[in-house]
């Protein structure tokens, strides 16, 4: 089980050089076999449905189990992250849309590993107010307690994280989905809440 | 059979719905869980087969959402919308009288949607939705555990475990139809019933034939040719489903913990991250004979 100091130290290594990670994790997800422990080791996905069962059947915690939930417990979001009905709708019924979301939720994410600041964001549609029938797939940020000049320079750095996985995600897409994409990339603003 | 009209059941199951609605929004995975519990229990004592369906698949929906809260936390306000979705759906469905097939629809729906933030990026990119091959591995392995349904009576086969990991990562991957979804949220259930089936046979070497037979043999004689039928009575499957609920929280009242998983350390029954026991009955006799 990790810890948060765990997490906060793995945050401290991304900073170095999160440029050159792209938030990979298959490699652990891919083995499947048995060790010498006599455990099977399968995908976490995998692992999910039939572990947290286990929880339920022994769900009268003794101290050790306590320990275990707290932990879990501890990790809270540094993010906090809203949809608009209609974005909620796409990402349910739209994969392209929906992979699309992910890397803007993944580069908040990321961006949240290497700043330590609390903000709330939401994503949604916005009508531009100079072309009636555009809308714009804008993604609203509110830092707290922080200055203009800081919240400027996050908001900088939001944009620049985003982009870059976006860019990321059209570089590997097939060609039937690189058109959509790019759209989404025109349409997509990050706006700054004053 | 209790029906829907009784305002003082309706009363309490609405509560226990709620409280669960509740757990998930402030994204407490495991009171969700317990509270699946309780709405599957007090469907059990109040013989309401309907409502249980939805606690089993509120206990799915909380399984999930642990595991992408746990290890996937940077695409988990996405998935949220998923869960949030379906839990609407099952609300409103509950409150407005229940339709089963609504129910179904909506479960199926939730299945594909979140398989797809199961999946990580490298799967995401290469495996396509196949249902064909998802149902040709499918007939196999119950194929396979028809013929070795017999091996249920050992106390430490893996059989429905391994099944389970198998028809997961299938479906998961090239995605699946309704009746594949039905088989896994079957055997799901009959997985949590079987450590106490064990117990309940101590000081026994393995299961004995009238336990054998009432508890499994009975549920895979079911489960078994429903797949392989071409028809879909999902009444029927209710009942099945039902009667596993019965009996899980029947054994669960008489033999909880099992010893199988008491006497093995917590990290051997939930390993952390990517890991699941083969069968805690294993750990057992390895940790007796290291005591010995």
């Amino acid at each position: 089980m990790e810890t948060i100091k765990d997490l906060a130290d793995k945050s401290w290594e991304f900073a170095g050089f999160y440029h050159s990670l792209n938030n990979n994790t298959s490699k652990d997800n891919l083995s499947f076999g048995t060790n010498d422990a006599g455990f099977i080791n399968i995908p976490e996905k995998e692992a999910s449905t039939i572990k947290y069962d286990a929880l339920d059947i022994f769900k009268f915690p003794n101290e050790t189990n306590k320990l275990e939930l707290a932990n879990i417990e501890k990790f809270s979001f540094k993010i906090s992250l809203e949809f608009g009905k209609e974005v909620e709708n796409l990402i349910i019924r739209d994969l392209t849309f929906r992979k699309f979301i992910l890397e803007i939720e993944k580069s908040l994410n990321e961006f949240s590993l290497y700043e330590n600041v609390r903000f709330e964001s939401k994503i949604f549609f916005e009508e531009d107010w100079e072309i009636s029938d555009y809308k714009k797939l804008t993604l609203l940020l509110n830092f707290k307690g922080v200055s203009f000049k800081q919240k400027m320079s996050l908001w900088k750095s939001i944009i620049n994280v985003s982009y870059r996985r976006i860019d990321s995600l059209i570089s590997y897409s097939t060609e039937e989905l690189i058109n959509k994409f790019q759209q989404l990339r025109k349409d997509f603003f990050v706006k700054l809440e004053m | 059979m209790i029906d829907m009209n009784n305002s003082f059941h309706n009363e309490i199951l609405n509560q226990d719905l709620e409280y669960c609605i509740k757990a998930f929004e402030n994204n407490k995975f495991d009171l969700m869980n317990i509270a699946a519990n309780r709405l599957m229990e007090n469907c059990v004592f109040l013989e309401n087969e309907q409502v249980f369906l939805v606690s089993v698949i509120l206990k799915d929906i909380s399984n999930d959402y642990q595991s992408i809260f746990n290890h996937k936390k940077e695409i988990f306000h996405s998935a949220k919308v998923i869960g949030k979705e379906t839990i609407k759906s099952l609300k409103s469905n509950f409150y407005t009288g229940i339709n089963i097939e609504k129910i179904w629809e909506e479960f199926q729906k939730y299945t594909e949607g979140i398989n797809e933030f199961h999946k990580d990026e490298l799967e995401s990119e290469v495996y396509k939705k196949n249902t064909k091959f998802t149902s040709t591995i499918f007939k196999k392995i119950l194929k396979f555990l028809e013929e070795n349904k017999k091996s249920l009576k050992k106390f430490n086969n893996t059989i429905i475990l391994g099944l389970i990991g198998v028809m997961v990562r299938v479906m998961k991957n090239h995605s699946c139809t309704l009746k594949e979804s039905m088989v896994y949220l079957f055997l799901k259930l009959l997985a949590l019933l079987q450590p106490y089936i064990i117990e309940k046979s101590y000081p026994e070497e393995e299961i004995n034939i009238d336990d054998y037979k009432k508890y499994l043999e009975g549920h895979i004689d079911y489960i078994v040719p429903f797949y392989f039928n071409d028809s879909l009575d999902f009444r029927i499957y209710n009942s099945e489903l039902w009667k596993i609920g019965k009996q899980f929280r029947e054994l669960y009242f008489l033999f909880n913990p099992p010893r199988i998983v008491a006497q093995t350390k917590f990290i051997e029954q939930v390993p952390a991250l990517v890991r699941v026991p083969t069968t805690p009955s294993k750990k057992l006799i390895e940790n007796k004979e290291k005591e010995e």
